[in-house]
């Protein structure tokens, strides 16, 4: 094919992960230097040009999802603000006691609006629908026809699935469904919109950014500056310690106990889904922190995705603050257009008056709740264990709900006072069970699996915990549980500090250049001497740019 | 502009000073000695480190197709030279490179013959350059060494004097035959070798060629891994680089049996196999006229006594 494959279309699949050397190394210093030298007039472009680079790197040809994407939302974007600025025109064309006539032609207007968006959406989930979730659904048909002994069986299709579908797909979504509702004009620049898409720190993991979060300030970017640039290093670094310490480190323990379960003890297989919990939370928030540190070089402010989610007294704080952007865009465009629509307002009201304050709204919130966590299983993945991983957590959250009332009552009776220390450590510890078991049932092979852990978690034979066989089978040494034990402190250490407010990365920044220094040399020190590479290790690819 | 030069100056110097932080960890983690126990990774190759100076006639490179092929201390019972297989697992050109460097410092062989396998395995750029920074910043290989440092990890001192009795081959006397027996006729997919494995080829040519040494290419017996293409790429790179090449696949030049030769349907060859090329070996070596017969040189005597403790040790002949 020549001229490098033509360019290297998706040569670079490596640079998924945002901490190899591929993209560490070459392809963000080589992004900052182009940047740097661009005028400044151009620098916004240099962004978009780089960003779309790295895409065709990852996904080659798959790039066209893309491109279709941003293509089809600045037209629709535009289709709705011209019915919009149609709308206007038409209603202040009128008399302005032709009240009822006003009405009238607000809502044709919305209606056409409505249409719109309905049209965009569909076009969109369809896609998203038709590339994740086809196999899915064949396999079932299939399992359902020989359920009735029926021969007949589909070809399961193998679809191309580009990098980060499931994360441009909903931002996309959300900026389309924000022109509708007013909350931002519709973008005239195209490639504004294409930036704010498909910023190439983002594209691959999230955040799931707003319009309004960023669109402008990637626009409007400027040269970077010493201070943005050291504080965004120090940010990755921090990243880059969680990914290649523990989270690389865990991965031959975790995935021996969670192929192997039935090999182990049910003290083994809660120890597997504890590691697997600090894996993924290692893995996902250590990306965030490439990203937002990434962002923070281009002086762009990424939302967080991750608040310190193991300090959650309860399941919906745990989600409020555990890949925050994904649980608020749910919240946004699901939740509360749901809660908001006719019947199940109307479903309140008539709750309210039978059921009461507490549990009549209730009854409508929950059914708004499944669809939201139906939809989160779902996102995660074509498969019955993410379906069920989103009903634990809608059955956890409602019935927190449910019980509340009496819960109080019961602490009254009790007299045990929510804000003692004990009680506050007694919630998060339970919290942190419930998610534990959660994520275990997510990283099963299977929902079958995934039962099988759960209800091996009580059995007693196979290999147990203190087993002198148990570490070699898993494939690491106690110098690799001190050393994740170790950096785990560092991070419960950096999250306490965080969680009154201080700002680590800044008030080290902050400190003089000695102290700085020593800081920022001890922790590139201490990834390259503890990080789980080279020789021994294969590198986890990104956790949730499989999603 | 004095504030571009202020904050070049400060990245310039974090820079340095990082590397000099490198440097000294690099010191501490780099195993002192050539074997498994001391850290090192690739113990069985780096073995050669441990010959005493001057002492191999020919060096092998490449991947487990070299190591299960070649029977250095067969070599010496036939003809008196001393040989060493410096092959790894999936061996990438650039790291044969790199033993053939850290060779050259305390040998002089005359001959360096390459299975050329290794120049159809993936490589890039990038893999380069990363081992050029491992084999500087040694950290970056030997990091996970932190597990077993101890007090002479803090000294300066180095023990380069571990051996391998077999001298890098790889025994074995499993059997799996083949059933693609005819994989030097059949159709098969085009093969080309990279740019990258070309030029660090053209690298290894002119090391040999400034280290005194003439390079070969070699390609031993593989059905799972050889056909006509891969034969055709590489003849037609060794005419461009001057190199002789030499194919055992070809009419199968060693009368390899693959019912019986074979440890993995295939893929490598057993002792049966190894036995056969290094027949070949032998004579291709003695032909040359570049060695001397020392099998009766006393300075030599360590190879006989090898030779000895390798039959007794596998029960197989040599």
């Amino acid at each position: 094919m020549s001229l490098s494959s033509v360019l290297l279309a998706g040569r670079f699949s490596a640079m998924t992960s945002y901490f190899s050397i591929a993209f560490l190394l070459v392809f963000l210093p080589v992004s900052i230097l182009l940047y740097l030298v661009m005028p400044q007039r151009a620098k916004k472009y240099t962004l978009l040009a780089v960003s779309l680079v790295f895409f065709w790197f990852i996904s080659g040809k798959l790039i066209i999802y893309l491109l279709l994407t941003v293509m089809s939302m600045h037209w629709f974007g535009l289709w709705l603000e011209k019915i919009k600025s149609e709308s206007s025109a038409a209603v202040k064309a009128l008399p302005a006691e032709n009240r009822d006539e006003k009405k009238a032609l607000k809502t044709k207007y919305r209606k056409k609006m409505q249409c719109v968006l309905f049209f965009a959406a569909v076009l969109h989930i369809g896609v998203l629908i038709t590339l994740k979730y086809t196999p899915f659904f064949v396999s079932n048909i299939n399992s359902l026809l020989g359920l009735f002994h029926i021969s007949a069986s589909f070809e399961i299709p193998k679809m191309f699935i580009p990098i980060g579908l499931s994360f441009f797909s909903l931002q996309a979504l959300s900026y389309i469904t924000d022109v509708y509702r007013g909350t931002v004009k519709a973008d005239e620049n195209i490639f504004r919109l294409a930036l704010f898409i498909s910023f190439f720190p983002q594209i691959v993991e999230g955040p799931i950014c707003r319009y309004s979060q960023t669109a402008d300030a990637l626009w409007n970017v400027k040269q970077i500056k010493y201070d943005d640039l050291a504080l965004g290093v120090q940010r990755i670094l921090y990243g880059f310690m969680k990914k290649l310490v523990i989270a690389d480190r865990l991965n031959p323990a975790v995935k021996e106990i969670f192929n192997n379960y039935d090999k182990y003890s049910g003290a083994v297989i809660f120890f597997g889904a504890v590691l697997y919990t600090l894996q993924l939370y290692a893995d996902f928030s250590g990306t965030m922190d490439a990203v937002v540190g990434i962002g923070r070089i281009f002086d762009v402010e990424m939302p967080e995705n991750f608040r310190h989610p193991f300090f959650s007294k309860t399941i919906s704080e745990f989600w409020q603050r555990w890949h925050i952007t994904l649980g608020t865009w749910f919240k946004d465009y699901i939740f509360y257009p749901i809660t908001m629509s006719k019947p199940l307002k109307k479903l309140t009201s008539s709750a309210r008056k039978k059921l009461g304050n507490h549990f009549g709204p209730l009854l409508a919130g929950s059914i708004a709740l499944f669809c939201v966590w139906l939809s989160n299983g779902l996102w995660h993945g074509a498969a019955w264990s993410y379906i069920f991983f989103g009903m634990y957590h809608f059955a956890l959250i409602l019935g927190g709900s449910i019980i509340s009332p009496a819960v109080k009552r019961v602490n009254g009776l009790l007299h045990l006072n929510p804000d003692n220390a004990f009680y506050k450590v007694f919630q998060i510890v339970r919290s942190c069970l419930l998610v534990v078991i959660g994520e275990m049932f997510f990283r099963a092979n299977g929902l079958r699996a995934g039962l099988a852990m759960f209800t091996g978690l009580f059995g007693k034979g196979g290999v147990s915990l203190f087993d002198k066989e148990l570490l070699p089978a898993l494939g690491v040494d106690s110098k690799d549980l001190i050393i994740t034990a170790v950096t785990a402190a560092i991070i419960l250490t950096v999250s306490i500090l965080q969680e009154k407010g201080i700002n680590v990365n800044e008030r080290l920044y902050a400190k003089n250049v000695v102290v700085r220094r020593s800081v920022i040399y001890s922790l590139i020190l201490y990834i390259v001497i503890f990080g789980a590479y080279g020789a021994g290790y294969v590198p986890v690819d990104p956790m949730y740019a499989g999603f | 502009m004095k504030k571009y030069g202020r904050n070049a100056l400060r990245l310039v110097s974090f820079a340095l000073v990082l590397v000099i932080l490198l440097l000294g960890v690099s010191a501490v983690v780099q195993p002192k000695g050539n074997r498994a126990a001391d850290g090192e990774q690739d113990p069985i190759a780096n073995g050669i480190l441990g010959e005493p100076k001057n002492t191999i006639d020919v060096l092998f490179l490449g991947d487990s197709e070299a190591y299960h092929s070649v029977i250095p201390l067969k070599i010496w019972k036939d003809t008196g030279i001393t040989s060493y297989v410096c092959a790894t697992p999936a061996q990438r050109i650039y790291y044969s490179l790199e033993f053939l460097k850290k060779t050259l410092k305390t040998q002089k062989p005359k001959l360096v013959i390459f299975e050329t396998n290794a120049l159809f395995s993936h490589t890039s750029y990038l893999d380069g350059a990363e081992m050029f920074f491992e084999e500087r910043l040694t950290v970056f290989r030997y990091h996970n060494r932190w597990k077993t440092l101890s007090l002479r990890d803090f000294s300066f001192g180095t023990d380069v004097t571990g051996t391998e009795l077999n001298k890098g081959y790889r025994f074995s006397n499993a059997v799996a035959p083949a059933a693609n027996t005819d994989y030097m006729t059949k159709a098969a997919s085009p093969a080309a070798i990279s740019k990258q494995n070309k030029m660090y080829a053209e690298k290894m040519k002119r090391m040999c060629d400034e280290g005194g040494a003439k390079l070969v290419f070699l390609s031993t017996p593989s059905a799972k891994n050889w056909n006509k293409n891969r034969h055709a790429a590489v003849r037609k790179f060794a005419e461009e680089l001057s190199v002789e090449y030499t194919d055992l696949n070809i009419d199968n030049k060693v009368n390899i049996d693959w019912q019986t030769d074979t440890k993995d349907q295939g893929d490598h060859l057993n002792h049966n196999g190894a036995l056969k090329v290094t027949s070949f070996l032998d004579t291709f070596l003695a032909d040359s006229g570049l060695f001397t017969d020392k099998r009766t040189d006393s300075a030599y005597e360590k190879w006989n006594d090898d030779a000895e403790q390798f039959v007794k040790g596998t029960g197989n002949s040599l």
